[in-house]
């Protein structure tokens, strides 16, 4: 290869990052634009708007009253008391709660197709994620990240733990990569309804499976359950790993220490898998004449 | 469509099932086929959603695991028992809709198509419920009992007490179904008086979800929360079942059968009462 063709094939990749970039950037400008026109539709019927919020509150009441139930006639659960349990289902639910308010419900998806109303989608010239992200977007559901918000203060506030800046600094940290790896297991497994539209319950199932199964100790689930949720599920990486450090808790099933610290690479690997997902999902997608 | 073609009163013959009561029966049980057989289409619908059924079923599991081995014999379940509730209870949750919804009465009421239901030659409640049979047919078959297969393999399971409470387990699936059935139909019949039920439905699937059982057993509920869901009709959809089938139903089986018999017929009374109450608020625009 001359100077010359390195130069122009150096160009092109150069050029081609350049118009990923803009691409990204007109995407992400369009989901602002649609984020924001659900904002302005909302804000037009309020009673409407204050009744949701408060529906939506409510559903994430639902696994905390378990949690408090459970916790009514056990002291500690698998060794975990009543603070550390409640920071892991803080941790979890407001990861999965941001996920769910900013992707939204993506296994809608499967009755949009069924209606036809996905053919009018592939046309438009916006990203297919971007819409259907946006096709259900309800800003009530931004109110159910209060809820783990508070619950994760009251748990931090009872925790005893030296709180080190290492530690202050992996909880952002840890919730940003939660909800990255939660909207990537949305998306992924969202992909599977442009081959079989009526499994939207599946999918639900599957991110209600994965959100509930972050809400307790992984000991709970016994060994393999929980060696296969770190190792071949990203699961483990949305909260337990990176809690065992700020918990200050030896492995319980013998990981090394640096396991605790993959959450952000893993998060990586899982919106790459599945972003392929999702291509695929859209090539596979068979319209039902709409 | 299957089931447009069955209940065409112009394409068929005028009465096709034949006269009376038997006709009515007849036609009634090809609804309810044909919503099985519209269900039996999809197949990878029915793999995805057996998966699901399994990983809630080892999730719920392992915690009831977790809980009971810190306090064995809390609530008067033994270890055993209580993974047999989670587990099996788990299982019947998709067979009655425990979280809600599946009678897609709401949108058809809002986009105006509930009216090729009203000129059906069977009756609108009756239509629906048909409906409800045939599936809950389909996805007990094919999700619960599969469901349920595998979680006595990843599980220590107990056999139903005797044959006395399996025939009853049975009969109260039945009823449970009647009661689910009401109480979704209920919902579903507020979309006539709202243009949008979704705050209605959201909040009716997260009470039945908490106060059936399918969470955790009503036993654990502490003081006026117990109370309240003792006497809940939504303890009849899985906490009854399951209590028959273990053979823990306080105050005998036929005072357990008797509790989701009568809740049966009261939400069903109502929901016939409000069904004529509704139709008479319908406006269809267009047509």
């Amino acid at each position: 290869m001359n100077q010359r063709t390195a130069e122009r094939t150096g160009g092109r990749a150069g050029q081609r990052v350049g118009e990923r970039v803009g691409l990204l950037r007109t995407e992400a400008g369009s989901y602002l634009l649609l984020v924001g026109a659900a904002f302005r539709s909302a804000a037009q019927y309020r009673v409407s708007l204050v009744l949701y919020t408060l529906v939506e509150m409510a559903g994430a009441a639902l696994d905390l009253a378990t949690i408090s139930i459970i916790f009514a006639h056990l002291s500690d659960l698998d060794g975990f008391s009543l603070a550390e349990v409640a920071f892991l289902y803080g941790t979890s639910a407001l990861a999965f709660a941001l996920a769910e308010a900013m992707a939204g419900p993506l296994d809608q998806l499967g009755w949009h197709i069924k209606e036809g109303r996905m053919d009018a989608v592939l046309i438009r010239p916006v990203s297919v994620l971007v819409q259907c992200a946006t096709m259900d977007f309800s800003p009530q559901r931004l109110s159910r990240i209060v809820q783990p918000v508070a619950v994760l203060a009251v748990s931090v506030a009872a925790l005893d733990v030296d709180w080190t800046p290492a530690r202050v600094a992996l909880l952002p940290a840890m919730i940003a990569c939660g909800t990255l790896i939660s909207i990537s297991l949305a998306v992924g497994i969202a992909a599977v309804l442009f081959v079989a539209p009526d499994s939207s319950l599946a999918v639900s199932a599957v991110r209600q499976g994965s959100a509930l199964a972050t809400q307790y100790p992984l000991t709970v689930y016994g060994r393999r359950a929980a060696l296969l949720m770190t190792v071949v599920l990203p699961i483990a990486f949305v909260n337990w790993q990176p809690a065992l450090f700020v918990l200050d808790r030896p492995d319980p099933f013998g990981l090394p220490a640096f396991t605790r610290f993959l959450s952000l690479p893993v998060a990586v690997v899982c919106a790459a898998a599945a972003a392929t997902a999702w291509r695929s999902g859209i090539r596979h997608y068979r319209g039902v004449g709409g | 469509m299957v089931i447009s073609d069955l209940a065409s009163p112009v394409a068929a013959p005028a009465r096709p099932f034949g006269a009376g009561a038997v006709g009515c029966a007849r036609m009634w049980c090809a609804v309810a086929a044909a919503a099985a057989r519209r269900l039996l289409c999809y197949r990878a619908t029915v793999a995805a959603s057996i998966l699901s059924s399994i990983i809630l079923i080892v999730l719920r599991g392992h915690v009831a695991l977790a809980v009971w081995a810190e306090r064995p014999d809390l609530a008067g379940y033994d270890s055993t028992a209580a993974i047999t509730f989670t587990v099996i209870g788990q299982s019947l949750v998709t067979t009655f809709a425990v979280f809600g919804g599946m009678i897609d009465m709401p949108w058809r009421i809002r986009n105006g198509s509930i009216e090729v239901d009203l000129v059906r030659p069977v009756g609108f409640q009756r239509w629906w419920l048909g409906l409800e049979v045939g599936r809950a047919a389909v996805y007990f078959a094919s999700r619960a009992v599969p469901a349920a297969v595998v979680g006595a393999f990843l599980f220590d399971l107990r056999r139903p007490a005797s044959a006395g409470a399996c025939a009853a387990f049975g009969v109260s699936l039945g009823l449970a179904l009647l009661v689910s059935f009401g109480l979704r139909y209920l919902v579903g019949l507020s979309a006539f008086w709202m243009t949008d039920a979704r705050g209605v439905q959201a909040v009716s699937a997260l009470v039945m979800m908490f106060f059936s059982g399918a969470v955790l057993p009503l036993a654990l509920f502490p003081g006026p929360l117990g109370t309240i869901a003792g006497l809940a009709p939504f303890g009849a959809v899985v906490q009854v079942p399951m209590d028959l089938y273990l053979g823990t139903a306080d105050g005998g089986a036929l005072r357990a059968l008797a509790f989701q018999a009568v809740w049966a017929a009261l939400l069903l009374l109502a929901a016939r009462a409000l069904t004529t109450a509704g139709l008479r608020r319908l406006v269809v625009q267009g047509g």
